[in-house]
């Protein structure tokens, strides 16, 4: 569980601005960090893994006080506990694969580097460098490697942004994976809905340096819900005229459902639709 | 007449040199890229002053500062038993002082070159800042090093104004190879003239060719 109260005023003189973050965030929670650019989504998430110090206020973690103004404590990332992901992957250029994995296994914990490797489907790659692979093996040997550490936290700022559609869809199906898996608490910077509504559960907005709203994504994402209907937003993945199935992924699953003759024509592969579900009728696979 | 130990003082002074300023510029570009001290730009300015003041300004003001009336010469003298002017010591802290931007700029570079992220991961590993720099840091910066490292070898080994001020023409002490040339010249040994400056080429010429063979295909190192 983390906690936090804070403050830190960002920029030089003419164009500062005061950024004030209230967030609660339990054990467990896949936690979205939503918001326009500029409105502070990256800072939160930097403030909280330690990678920045704020100017007021607390944060804790469970029972331990990662920052406190008042008494002058500040917990380093190294001593957080934490994984992060950066949008750049900062993959380490000297290192190939398997040596970033290894860079931060403290106990050189072989099983969890072989685990980890098959889970992302890198042990093929392993020995390459860095530059040698691809934007979404980069961003596959990013995540595996804040995962190496056994974090308790993963912070995952915008990951998926740079990728195209399949690889992201692949990419949620790897983050979904890890968060059962590994039982983590996550939380990431996404300005995307559809990623949030296949991944996240709890949703914190931002606007202008501070919270707008928090709680369950239907709550913030404005989803509408009926006992048996729901309206969700998802992007198209695959089309079937034979069979006028339209799939798509929502709520970290692929989803496939008829649709009406009418509506289907009208339809595209990548498109934003906003679905009706009668949730009685909906087949989903996995 | 030929004789070596020119080419081997002059060889000396640029190992030494190129050693001990290794081990300033690392720390020191280390700061520079990361620091967002008031004193920076002070800092910046010193260490690019060689490159800009004439060899014999600089060897002038070391002059005086190695005499042993001056603080710094009586320091050296008294503490170390040291003797700076005309000596080889004092060749290499002038030599020290006069190559440090050539060192200092491609290492500062290079750190300023990596993006924050890499380090920051390291760190989110539980690393700290020394491992980081160990391990990530100096590692994927090594072209700027090995340019630092070339550029000072090889102005070390041309120096001749700072070096004709503070060290004169003692042989086996500080007559350097630069030196070496110009008093055969003086004396109209061209011959030996010659072999000197026909290997000073070559060597030179040498180690340019191994550095830009090793960086083809490495575009992103400066010389």
């Amino acid at each position: 569980m983390i906690q936090a109260a804070i403050s830190k005023k960002l920029g030089h003189k003419k164009n500062a601005f005061e950024t004030e973050f209230t967030i609660h965030i339990k054990t467990g929670d896949f936690v979205a960090i939503k918001g326009k650019s500029g409105s502070g989504k990256t800072t939160l998430l930097r403030l909280l893994s330690g990678l920045e110090k704020p100017d007021k206020g607390l944060i804790s973690s469970d029972s331990e006080e990662w920052y406190n103004s008042e008494t002058k404590t500040f917990v380093k990332t190294q001593n957080r506990n934490v994984g992060f992901v950066f949008q750049d992957y900062a993959l380490f250029p000297n290192m190939t694969v398997r040596q970033n994995l290894e860079y931060g296994n403290k106990n050189e914990d072989q099983k969890l580097i072989k685990e980890l490797l098959e889970i992302t489907e890198l042990d093929q790659i392993q020995n390459q460098y860095p530059n040698t692979i691809s934007g979404g093996q980069k961003q596959r040997v990013a995540l595996a490697r804040a995962l190496v550490t056994k974090p308790k936290y993963l912070f995952l700022d915008e990951p998926l942004s740079a990728l195209d559609l399949d690889l992201r869809t692949k990419l949620q199906e790897y983050l979904i994976e890890i968060h059962k898996k590994y039982q983590l608490t996550i939380i990431m910077v996404s300005h995307d809905e559809l990623e949030i509504l296949n991944l996240a559960n709890k949703v914190i907005e931002l606007e202008d340096g501070k919270v707008l709203q928090q709680g369950s994504v239907s709550e913030v994402l404005q989803i509408e819900s009926g006992e048996n209907q729901k309206t969700i937003q998802g992007r198209i993945l695959a089309l079937n005229p034979d069979t006028r199935e339209v799939t798509f992924s929502a709520f970290g699953n692929i989803i496939t459902t008829p649709i009406a003759k009418e509506k289907f024509a009208t339809l595209q592969v990548g498109q934003i639709i906003l679905i009706d579900l009668d949730l009685k009728k909906i087949r989903v696979k996995p | 007449m030929f004789d070596w130990s020119p080419i081997f003082l002059s060889l000396e002074l640029a190992l030494c040199t190129t050693l001990i300023l290794l081990l300033i510029a690392i720390p020191l570009g280390y700061w520079l890229s990361k620091s967002n001290s008031l004193f920076k730009p002070v800092v910046e300015a010193i260490v690019s002053l060689p490159l800009i003041l004439p060899p014999t300004v600089i060897g002038f003001y070391l002059l005086i500062s190695f005499s042993p009336e001056s603080a710094i010469g009586s320091f050296f003298n008294n503490t170390l038993g040291l003797q700076l002017a005309f000596s080889f010591p004092g060749l290499v802290i002038g030599s020290i002082i006069y190559s440090l931007p050539f060192m200092v700029h491609p290492v500062a570079n290079g750190f300023s070159s990596l993006p924050p992220s890499l380090a920051e991961a390291s760190f989110t590993m539980g690393k700290s800042k020394f491992q980081t720099l160990r391990k990530i840091e100096l590692p994927n910066i090594k072209n700027s090093i090995l340019t630092g490292i070339v550029l000072t070898f090889a102005h070390t080994i041309g120096e001749f104004g700072v070096v004709l001020m503070i060290g004169g023409n003692i042989p086996d002490e500080t007559r350097v190879l630069s030196i070496d040339i110009y008093s055969k010249v003086e004396s109209l040994d061209y011959q030996t003239a010659h072999q000197y400056s026909g290997m000073l080429l070559g060597i030179m010429f040498l180690i340019l060719l191994l550095v830009y063979f090793r960086r083809q295909g490495n575009k992103n190192v400066l010389l």
